[in-house]
Order: C-alpha cells, then sequence, then structure tokens
C-alpha cells in the first residue's frame, strides 16, 4: 500500500476507525494499534494515535480506565461511551454514503 | 528517557495545564511506551510536538454551542465607505456586513487598505464617505501598538479590565484562563517586550477578548505563530462564533477560507 | 475606576524603566552640585531640574502610550480617564522625587523657609507635568518632543528672569516663588509667581484637553446596532 497518498486519508479518518475498532471491543493503545496495521493501514504512530484517543476522551465519546496488568505496568484501557456508540453509528452510516459516492466518481474500477 | 519526561512535563507547564494533570499524562506517556517496548521519543517523536498536540486534544469543545436565537441580528455595516488621503484613495466604496455567529474575512494585495478598512470599523479613523453602523461592545486587535512594552501580561489583564469596570481579579482570571485556550501561560514578571513575537501576538488577540465584546476585529493576528497557535487560534475563533460574536479578520493567509463565512475583496491599490 | 487603572499601569511602566529613571533623578541633583557655592541659586536651579525631569517624563510616557492609548479608547476607556490618569501618575512620581529633593535642600542649605521651597518644588512638577504631556500630545515623537522641551527649558535656564521671555516660558513661577522664598520675603513675588503657575497649568490643560480629544478620537458609527443575545461577560463562563 502506497503510504504517501494513504496517510492524509487516514489522518481525517483516524478518530472514525478508533471508534469502530472500540465498538467491537475495549482495547489499550499498542493493541489498538496492532489491529490498525493488520487491517491493512499501515503503522500509525504513537504521536498521532495517542492525541486521537484523548481527543475521543475529551469530547466524551470513549471512556478510559487504568487496569494493572499481568506483564508490565499498568494498561490504560479505552471503551465506548453511550454518545460513543451513537456517534459510530451515525458516523457508519455517513461514510457508507460517501464512500459510495467516492466510489461513483472513481467510476467502476474503484469498486473492486 | 527522563530528558524526554522533563521536556514533556516543562511544554505542557508552557502550555497551562495544572501539575496534576501533568504528572497523570507524563505518567500515562510513560508507561505505554514502556507497553511499546521503546523509548518514549521512538514512540510519540519529540516531547514539545507531542505536548502541543496532547494539549490540543484536551482542548477540543466539550460544551454544545449555544442554540441559535432567532434571526442573527447584524453587529456591523459598511455603506459605501470610501477613503482618501489628499490624492490618494486608499478605499473606494466598501460595503460589507457581519451578522452575529458570522465570520467575514477581508483579503486584498498588500497596501490596498485592509488595517485602514479595519480602522474604519474600529471607529480609531473616520471614513471620507459612507456610514458605519456597528454595535457598542467591540473588541480590536490590531497589527501593531497593541500592547505595552513595559507591562506584564497580568497587568495587561489589570488595566484592561477597567475598561468596563470589571474587577481586576476576574480580569486577569479571564486573561489567564483566555490564554490558555490559545495554549499559553502568561509569564510572571516578563514585560511584554521581552515576549517572543507569537506570545506578544497572542496576548495582543486575548486582550481583544477580554470583555467578551459582540464584535471582533482581528487584524493579521497571526504574525509569528507557529502552527500550533495558529490552529488555536482558528479553534477559538470558532468558539467566539458558537457564542454569538461577529468576527471580522483581515487576513493574508488564505489557508483556512474554507471556515470563513463570507470573504471581501479589497482592489489593489490603483496609482491616482 | 479608569483613570485609577491608567494611572496604575503609567506607574508600573515607569518603575520598569531603571536606567531612565536614574538619570531623571540625577538631574536635578546634578544641577544643585553645579551651583552649590551659590545658595539661593542652588535651589533655584534644583526645582527646575526636577521640573525639567518631570516633564520629560511625562513627554515619554505620553508619547509611548500613544498605540495603545488609541487600542484603549476603543475598548472603552475615556480620553480624559486616560488623560487625567497619566497626569496623576506623573504627578505623583514627581511629588516623591520633589520631598526627596527638598529635604535636601533644607538639609543641606540654610533655608529660612522650607515651605517657600516645597511650593517651588511643587510649582515644578505642576507645570512640568501638563508641559511634558501637552508637548507629547502634539509632537507625537520622542526626539522632536525631547528636542521641543529641551529649547524651552533651556532658554528658561538661561534667560534672565527679569525679561519678558522669562515670564514667557512656563516655568517661571519656579522663579517667581523663589523671590519670596529666598530673596524678599515679598508677598507680592508670591502671588505673582503662584499666579503664573496656576495660569500656566490652567493654559497647559487647555492644551491638553484639545489635543487629547483630536488625537485619541473615536468616531461613533451613524448608527449603533443592538445584539439579541446574552450579556458578554456570562458567555462561557
Amino acid at each position: 500500500m502506497n503510504a504517501e497518498a494513504t496517510r492524509p486519508w487516514l489522518h481525517g479518518l483516524l478518530e472514525l476507525c478508533l471508534l469502530g475498532l472500540l465498538g467491537a471491543q475495549r482495547d489499550y493503545g499498542l493493541s489498538l494499534s496492532g489491529r490498525l496495521a493488520d487491517a491493512g493501514l499501515g503503522d500509525v504512530p504513537g504521536g498521532t494515535l495517542y492525541p486521537a484517543l484523548l481527543r475521543l476522551e475529551t469530547t466524551g465519546l470513549v471512556r478510559s480506565q487504568r487496569e494493572p496488568s499481568t506483564s508490565g505496568p499498568p494498561r490504560k484501557y479505552f471503551e465506548l461511551t453511550e454518545d460513543g456508540r451513537d456517534a459510530l453509528e451515525g458516523l457508519r452510516a455517513e461514510w457508507r454514503t460517501f464512500s459510495r459516492s467516492i466510489n461513483t466518481v472513481l467510476g467502476a474500477e474503484a469498486r473492486r | 528517557m527522563s530528558d524526554w519526561s522533563a521536556n514533556f512535563r516543562h511544554a505542557l507547564t508552557e502550555r497551562g495545564l495544572d501539575p496534576a494533570r501533568i504528572d497523570q499524562l507524563d505518567c500515562d506517556a510513560l508507561e505505554q511506551a514502556a507497553d511499546h517496548g521503546l523509548a518514549p521519543e521512538q514512540v510519540f517523536g519529540p516531547a514539545t510536538v507531542y505536548a502541543d498536540r496532547v494539549a490540543r486534544a484536551l482542548r477540543c469543545p466539550a460544551a454544545a454551542p449555544l442554540p441559535a436565537q432567532g434571526e442573527p441580528g447584524c453587529a456591523l455595516r459598511l455603506t459605501g465607505v470610501s477613503k482618501r488621503y489628499g490624492r490618494r484613495q486608499v478605499l473606494r466604496d466598501v460595503s460589507l456586513e457581519v451578522r452575529e455567529g458570522e465570520l467575514v474575512a477581508v483579503v486584498g494585495a498588500n497596501g490596498c487598505g485592509k488595517s485602514t478598512l479595519l480602522q474604519i470599523c474600529a471607529g480609531t479613523i473616520r471614513p471620507s464617505s459612507g456610514t458605519v453602523e456597528r454595535v457598542a461592545h467591540v473588541g480590536y486587535v490590531p497589527q501593531t501598538g497593541g500592547t505595552a512594552e513595559l507591562l506584564t501580561p497580568v497587568e495587561h489583564f489589570q488595566l484592561f479590565a477597567a475598561a468596563r469596570s470589571d474587577s481586576r481579579g476576574r480580569g486577569v482570571a479571564i486573561g489567564t484562563q483566555l490564554a490558555t485556550s490559545l495554549g499559553w501561560r502568561p509569564p510572571a514578571s516578563q514585560p511584554a517586550g521581552q515576549l517572543s513575537g507569537g506570545t506578544r501576538q497572542k496576548l495582543n488577540v486575548v486582550l481583544g477578548e477580554l470583555s467578551r465584546p459582540d464584535l471582533l476585529l482581528l487584524d493579521e493576528p497571526y504574525q509569528g505563530f507557529d502552527y500550533g497557535a495558529y490552529v488555536d487560534l482558528w479553534a477559538q475563533i470558532d468558539r467566539w462564533r458558537e457564542t454569538g460574536a461577529a468576527v471580522l479578520i483581515v487576513t493574508h493567509m488564505l489557508g483556512e477560507l474554507h471556515r470563513v463565512d463570507r470573504v471581501v475583496e479589497l482592489d489593489a491599490p490603483k496609482d491616482c | 475606576m479608569q483613570a485609577v487603572a491608567i494611572a496604575r499601569a503609567t506607574v508600573q511602566g515607569l518603575l520598569r524603566r531603571r536606567s531612565a529613571l536614574l538619570m531623571l533623578v540625577a538631574l536635578p541633583l546634578a544641577f544643585y552640585l553645579a551651583r552649590r557655592n551659590i545658595p539661593s541659586s542652588a535651589i533655584v536651579v534644583l526645582a527646575l531640574g526636577v521640573g525639567w525631569a518631570v516633564s520629560t517624563l511625562a513627554l515619554f510616557s505620553t508619547v509611548s502610550a500613544l498605540q495603545l492609548d488609541r487600542r484603549l479608547r476603543v475598548a472603552g476607556f475615556t480620553s480624559r480617564a486616560i488623560v487625567c490618569g497619566r497626569l496623576v501618575a506623573v504627578v505623583l512620581v514627581g511629588l516623591v522625587l520633589s520631598s526627596v529633593y527638598t529635604a535636601l535642600a533644607v538639609l543641606d542649605q540654610d533655608v529660612d523657609r522650607v515651605g517657600g521651597v516645597a511650593l517651588m518644588m511643587l510649582c515644578a512638577v505642576a507645570v512640568g507635568a501638563p508641559l511634558g504631556m501637552s508637548i507629547g500630545l502634539l509632537l507625537r515623537s520622542e526626539l522632536e518632543g525631547a528636542l521641543a522641551l529641551l529649547i524651552v527649558l533651556a532658554t528658561q535656564f538661561m534667560t534672565n528672569p527679569e525679561r519678558l521671555l522669562a515670564h514667557c516660558l512656563p516655568l517661571w513661577s519656579v522663579r517667581g516663588v523663589a523671590d519670596w522664598a529666598i530673596w524678599s520675603g515679598d508677598s507680592a513675588d508670591l502671588s505673582n509667581g503662584l499666579a503664573h503657575g496656576v495660569g500656566t497649568v490652567v493654559v497647559l490643560l487647555v492644551i491638553i484637553t484639545g489635543a487629547s480629544a483630536f488625537r485619541l478620537r473615536i468616531h461613533p458609527p451613524d448608527r449603533v446596532l443592538r445584539t439579541g443575545t446574552q450579556p458578554a461577560l456570562d458567555r462561557l463562563l
């Protein structure tokens, strides 16, 4: 995947992706980073990932909890709040419409 | 590792966060880095940059904007305003309107009279022709000469608070809070003349909004701002709009014009 | 009160210019030391030096604040508050200076009328402050203002006080009161001196009122619009 083209797109969508991941399962920073990489979105640096999580927390869509971990220092786990779930639903629908429009504009090729 | 941590803490202090919060953030960062099994520098990048991002992430407006109260009234209206100095025509027949909650940008080439227009809006210059209508409570952020070189930021707050009979303590409290929104903590004993250009300009902006005016006039407000301060200022402008203040901004930097409600362009100066 | 805030800010700013303050304090002392061997003359030049220092202080604090003053006007300060506040601040600093120097004169010289010396100093301060401020408002430049002040005050120094020219210069009241305090004791001299002082102060205040109304004017809008939203100070707090 060409990181140069997709990095700016990912920057705009990072919070949406995090909402999606947390919607599926509560998680901590390192693991979220791994799940993004597994999904093919490349390596999101900590300097971008953690402030995004902080922003979600400040706007009330996500809450965090410290939990002692068996292997190493305590970890900060993130999970969606009620507002977060509502926001995720709404954004999912918006994304569906938006990506459909982009696909239309790019032509049939893009839909593969 | 301790160096990164010290830089991080220092940068957060500069941005006006309180010590308890800074401890918590530093602790989190070190734990998260330990999780990744790398040094904080490698996970988060340079401490000052990361601190900037973290501080801004914490400043997102959490409160919902005030509900719109019917048709927004007009806060500023210029009709057919012209200004000439002798034979030199600086402004020709300019009309514009700024309603409550709106952001209007004035753009144009150098020397086309943008600052003069703003001074006419503020009332320090009289137009040669045309009418000016505005609200009573105006905040003005001039391009130069807006701050006193020998006064500290806190002394500025105390002085400007007296303009509308606010108590000095309240002025300082509000001023410090507004400074924090721009990512800045007023240093205790440095007079404005010794502040860096960008910080002094932040003081300039805070003084303009100190009394929570209904109309804000900004003349090239981001001189000397780094990218972080520039972003903070636009976030602050959005907050003003949400509370119903009208904002008129003179600007060279055309990058953020998509956030603006309307753009007024002034003609380039003609040789008379 | 607005004027109080302006006065406070002026004093805070003045106290930060340490080296300038030091030199202004030294100015009267230098004059005094130059004429110390001629006692009657020494006190006069001491008082004139105080007047010189105070007017220079007033000039520079006025000129350096011109741009800020405009902004303060837009922020809601009245020009009366700005002028009064600044004048009061400079006069206060002048009074401190003059009390120190009155004490010096009384201790160092053999003075009959201590009250007279104090009165001379008072004239110097009361005339010097508005003198510096009016020059600052009229000329708006530090260099030109300082030169104008220099012309006026140096001429005052060097002119024979009997001449008409001396009577036309602002600090003549110091000399007039000195005639009474140090030499003659003739109360006509005292009333002449004080009359000149009062008259000069009145003229200077008229000039200041006119110049500040012009320099610090805010043109009111053709129509004042009303807003429908909440009072400003409650927003977001």
